[in-house]
């Protein structure tokens, strides 16, 4: 089935064309491109329109304001009102509901955007990240990901609010409040479903995990392995096809456990075992060759990694890791973001953590008397 | 020649000597047909036609067709056929109508063979009965032969015209494309007077441009059909703000008038004196000149002008603005050539123009002086022939005009001034964008006069220093003025860009989706995107540091970041060069004072590029070497090169204001080329940094590099860090 966008900038299409053409996929996604109205109430009027039901999902620009549109019409609003709009219509039944993507220029996210307008969207996606042309197929994977997502989700809605429909997995031996809170958060309109699922389980690490922390977790080092792909086949059960899987690659971490416990009957702990013993345990469970275990960091002491510096990338334990700031809000079965203590002295990668948590900072100070980074006398 | 006897000996020419100096005396192809155009001339003729015939690509024909007065066979042979003939030396004046003869020296046959392989001519004299017809093929003129020995087809033909001479050059060397032939068609244009000046020229029959009595007509004929080039574009010379005209009479009284129809200005015989005490010039008479005022991009300050116009006379002003000088209706170069600032215009006014908005540089000037001098006694060539030898006679000529056009000028600004005013009419409100100059004293006049009042020395000395220290300023306000526009240009310009860069990766990333890709047509797909991708390095470089400047947000800056940045983006700029970067740093939380992140952007793409330069100009295998760190409460950044190193001397002088080892761009550079090596970087870097409290200087560098600049600047107090939440 194709399915259809709708994506509204007050640039001008040329602009815009060359997006369009790298997202769109015949036979998978069509994107039709139109400047906002001018005026408040011919937007209305278009959100209201026939032709309006027949998309699939929503691309907004945030400033409309910047360009007159093709009739030389400034519009006098911003995408998120526009989005704001749409969320209402969809929860007084006017409008079915659908996914809205904010596409914006970083700078005017900064300038325009309040943030008690995210839950408005279900991916915001700044223009500049567009910078690599990698990036388009998973961005319409995405896409895609999303109208299906909407569509599964109504349905189990419809059917008595059935998470396992909603997760295609059985659910029964996960966090209990993971659960608890997938029972509530399910009652409310599609789009905070979606913002949660994919905030809070999709994008950080706990229920489910990512192919890279996985890889930690068995203590493989992926790029260096030519046999991962194979170890990927062989747990390919606990691969999730839940709720917009189709976009995001994640396997259940549950999935992992009970994979290493009781189908390949390893007694050593897997979170206790140092990454060259866990390789060479799946070398012989699976009867592979070309494994080779993750290394230690410089600077790190423990060889049983569990997660991966947010700022390089490197695998860490949690016990070499120091504790980025902004995580109080966590929900208990999440897992935490870490930085390694390279990355905390010297940081590298400061474009996706900010600052250490407060509890950490004394330990960066004894760090650096540690490790006190002189130049040579000359 | 080869004689038995060797009891004597001659010199013999080789032929191979026409190939050299064909090439060697006329160097540009323009010169070779000017060169012709100008025999026609000195013959006579009042007609003359350049044909270039299917001449596109090499190997068409050229034909120049005059009405002169010909040629007999011996005139032919005594004079074209003789290698530095003496007709020209003995007989300064033309047979006919006595026009001084313009050609140079025995040039002309030179210019023929530079320009094609085979040349005929075909000549007759209102006597002759037949026309004479001769054909030299050049290629025959080879190394190794006796240059006589070499001989020239003559036939007779039955008379084509009563007289003239027609030259017809075949094989071109070089094709000529119509852009080419109108180049030349100006250049010859520019030979003759544009106008006459003065009663005299035109009771003298002084050359002039449109002179009826000498007519030239360029045509392109390409297989058979014909077009005549139109004759070079008019000046548009009547859209002027203001005509300044003025003259130096028989007895020695100089005026200058200034007219302008846009200004309301008609001021007509404005004296012009000598000096003080003498009214009257001394040497020079009968001196006229006209000159035409333009002001670019200011549409506003004419009657009857559209911008393309306008631009397009901007366009012309880099070749053919400038006060030229004709003597006796004949061009005298250098004068009013581009670079040529024989009036000292440009010295004088460009500094200045920012200030006034009265630009008065030769680019704003078409002018023509007539000076008459039949007799050359007045005016005498240098013997090189380049120029007139600075006599008496030159420098109250140069005073003269001087003087007529700095009146001009304070008239024209009066008006323009009165124009932004909304004084002078009400057609439109011009913002007052500059200071009113012409009520106040300038700081020029102050000086002058303050140097008039003080009798001390040590206090005129001081005055002195003042003044110079004053100009300076001047000067470098005026490029930094230029840089910091070309600045907010760049970053607008790079706003605009990155707007497509996620447009351009989408239709990549399509393409490498489609089936039809061979192996080949991927690999250009994969340099496509990775060229793309540098591309990009680069505009989020200058979008990040550029466009960051219109926040004047300042705040602590990690030097590390920095430099991270930087080294990313002059990746592949390194591998380019073969220069290897290495990057050091020591300790931790480098942090410096509040600054804005454009300025270590600019101090770090100003010092790499001298490196650059300095490693270049070694030919070494360029080394660099990155060094951060914190000492004494400073951030610190070295950048060490293994250059060609600062010599001592210049250790100091490097960081002034336009003291640059850089050879300067040419004056008709591009702006680009202009801002690069102009002695500023430096100067910037200082400014910026001992903005903050900070140094930079030339230290010792480590082993392996031959240049170090170091830069301090303060660390980041907590109570800095904490209130900018860092």
């Amino acid at each position: 089935m194709e399915f259809k966008y709708l994506y509204i900038d007050d640039n001008s299409e040329d602009i815009a064309k060359g997006i369009i053409t790298g997202l769109k996929n015949e036979g998978e996604l069509s994107i039709d491109f139109d400047n906002p109205k001018g005026n408040w109430e011919k937007e209305r009027e278009r959100i209201l329109s026939n032709e309006f039901k027949s998309y699939n999902g929503l691309i907004l620009d945030l400033n409309l304001e910047e360009t007159p549109n093709k009739d030389g019409e400034t519009s006098r609003y911003k995408g998120s009102s526009l989005a704001q709009e749409i969320r209402n219509l969809a929860k007084s039944g006017t409008i079915k509901e659908t996914p809205i993507v904010l596409l914006s220029a970083t700078i005017n996210i900064e300038k325009y955007f309040d943030r008690t307008n995210e839950d408005l969207f279900d991916l915001i996606v700044s223009r500049e990240k567009l910078n690599d042309a990698d990036l388009f197929i998973s961005m319409r994977q995405r896409l895609i990901s999303l109208s299906i997502g909407y569509e599964l989700i109504s349905k189990c809605k419809n059917e008595n609010n059935n998470l396992t429909e909603l997760f295609k997995y059985n659910l029964e031996k996960e966090n209990i409040r993971f659960l608890g809170e997938m029972k509530t958060i399910i009652e409310n309109p599609a789009h905070i479903i979606s913002n949660f699922i994919i905030k809070n389980l999709l994008e950080k690490s706990g229920i489910l995990i990512a192919e890279n922390i996985l890889a930690t977790r068995l203590g493989i080092d992926c790029a260096k392995s030519t046999d991962w792909h194979k170890v990927l086949e062989k747990f390919n059960k606990f691969n999730y096809k839940g709720v917009f899987s189709e976009g995001w690659k994640r396997w259940w971490m549950s999935g992992l456990e009970n994979w290493w416990s009781f189908e390949l009957q390893i007694e050593k702990s897997l979170r206790s075992t140092k990454a060259s013993d866990k390789v060479s345990l799946l070398k012989e469970k699976l009867d592979l060759r070309e494994l080779v275990p993750l290394e230690k960091a410089e600077k790190s002491k423990s060889e049983t990694f569990w997660t991966n510096c947010v700022g390089s990338g490197v695998a860490i334990d949690t016990v070499d890791g120091l504790l980025i700031t902004g995580q109080d809000r966590y929900f208990p079965w999440q897992d935490k973001c870490y930085v390694s203590i390279d990355e905390a002295l010297k940081p590298k990668g400061k474009e996706n953590w900010n600052k250490l948590s407060p509890s950490e900072e004394y330990k960066l100070e004894l760090l650096k008397k540690q490790y006190p980074n002189e130049r040579p006398t000359r | 020649m080869e004689e038995n006897s060797h009891n004597s000996i001659s010199f013999s020419v080789d032929a191979g000597l026409i190939d050299r100096l064909g090439r060697e005396l006329v160097g540009r192809a323009e010169t070779a047909v000017s060169e012709l155009v100008k025999n026609a001339y000195d013959a006579d003729a009042k007609n003359v036609e350049v044909n270039f015939i299917d001449s596109l690509w090499s190997g068409g024909s050229l034909e120049i067709v005059d009405d002169g007065l010909g040629m007999t066979y011996d005139q032919l042979k005594s004079g074209f056929m003789t290698i530095s003939s003496t007709d020209k030396v003995h007989n300064p004046l033309s047979i006919r109508y006595n026009r001084s003869r313009a050609g140079k020296k025995g040039i002309g046959r030179f210019a023929t063979q530079r320009l094609g392989k085979r040349l005929i001519i075909i000549t007759q004299t209102l006597e002759s009965e037949q026309a004479i017809k001769l054909t030299i093929d050049w290629d025959k003129y080879t190394v190794d032969q006796d240059i006589s020995s070499i001989a020239n087809q003559i036939e007779y033909l039955p008379k084509e015209k009563p007289e003239g001479t027609t030259l017809i050059i075949k094989d071109l060397r070089e094709g000529w494309s119509e852009a080419a032939i109108k180049r030349i068609y100006r250049y010859v244009s520019d030979l003759f007077q544009p106008d006459y000046l003065s009663d005299n020229s035109h009771s003298l029959h002084i050359a002039k441009q449109n002179d009826e009595s000498f007519k030239v007509k360029f045509s392109k004929i390409n297989e058979g059909v014909s077009f005549e080039i139109a004759s070079p574009q008019k000046m548009l010379f009547d859209k002027n703000i203001a005509v300044v005209e003025g003259f130096i009479d028989s007895v020695g009284d100089g005026f200058v008038g200034i007219r302008s129809e846009r200004l309301a200005l008609d001021d007509y015989a404005v004296p012009i004196e000598k000096s003080k005490d003498e009214n009257k010039f001394q040497v020079i008479r009968n001196v006229h000149f006209k000159a035409y005022y333009f002001i670019y991009n200011r549409v506003e300050y004419y009657t009857n002008i559209s911008k393309l116009e306008l631009s397009n006379i901007q366009k012309l002003a880099h070749e053919s603005s400038g006060i030229r000088l004709y003597r006796n209706g004949f061009r005298v170069l250098p004068y009013g050539e581009p670079k040529d600032d024989w009036l000292g215009l440009d010295i004088r006014y460009s500094g200045e123009s920012g200030q006034t908005n009265i630009p008065f540089n030769n680019n704003n000037l078409f002018g023509f002086v007539e000076i008459i001098d039949k007799e050359g006694l007045l005016f005498q060539e240098t013997a090189s022939r380049e120029g007139l030898i600075e006599n008496a006679a030159f420098e109250e000529l140069v005073d003269f005009l001087q003087k007529s056009l700095v009146t001009a000028r304070g008239r024209i600004a009066e008006k323009i001034t009165l124009i932004r005013k909304g004084k002078l009419d009400s057609k439109e409100d011009f913002e007052e964008d500059t200071e009113d100059t012409t009520d106040k004293k300038t700081i020029e006049e102050e000086f002058e006069e303050l140097d008039k009042e003080v009798h001390n020395d040590s206090a005129k000395e001081a005055i002195k220093g003042i003044k110079e220290k004053y100009y300076e300023v001047i000067e470098e306000l005026s490029m930094l003025r230029i840089l910091a526009s070309l600045g907010l240009t760049i970053g607008e310009f790079t706003h605009e860009i990155i707007q497509f860069t996620p447009s351009i990766n989408g239709f990549i990333s399509k393409l490498y989706e489609s089936n039809e890709n061979d192996l080949n047509s991927i690999k250009i797909l994969d340099d496509l995107k990775r060229t793309f991708a540098n591309f990009t390095s680069y505009t989020s470089y200058f979008n990040a540091t550029v466009s960051e400047n219109t926040s004047r947000e300042i705040k602590p800056i990690l030097i590390t970041d920095v430099v991270d940045f930087f080294v990313k983006n002059i990746k592949e700029d390194l591998d380019r060069q073969n220069t290897e970067l290495l990057v050091e740093s020591y300790g931790y939380d480098l942090y410096t004072t509040p600054m804005h992140i454009s300025e270590w952007s600019s101090v770090l793409y100003n010092l790499y590029t001298n490196s650059k330069k300095a490693i270049k100009r070694s030919g070494n295998a360029g080394k660099m070497k990155i060094i951060t760190g914190e000492e004494n409460d400073k951030i610190y950044f070295e950048l060490h090169d293994n250059g060609d190193g600062i010599p001592n001397e210049n250790k100091n002088r490097v960081f002034n204001a336009f003291f640059t080892t850089s050879t300067p761009a040419g004056f008709d550079a591009p702006l680009d080329e202009k801002l690069t090596g102009t002695g500023l970087g430096l100067k910037i870097i200082r400014d910026i940094v001992e903005a903050y409290r900070g140094t930079v200087k030339i230290i010792n560098p480590e082993i392996g590099y031959n240049t170090c600049f170091r830069i301090d600047v303060p660390k980041a107090e907590k109570a800095e860090l904490e209130e900018y939440g860092v």
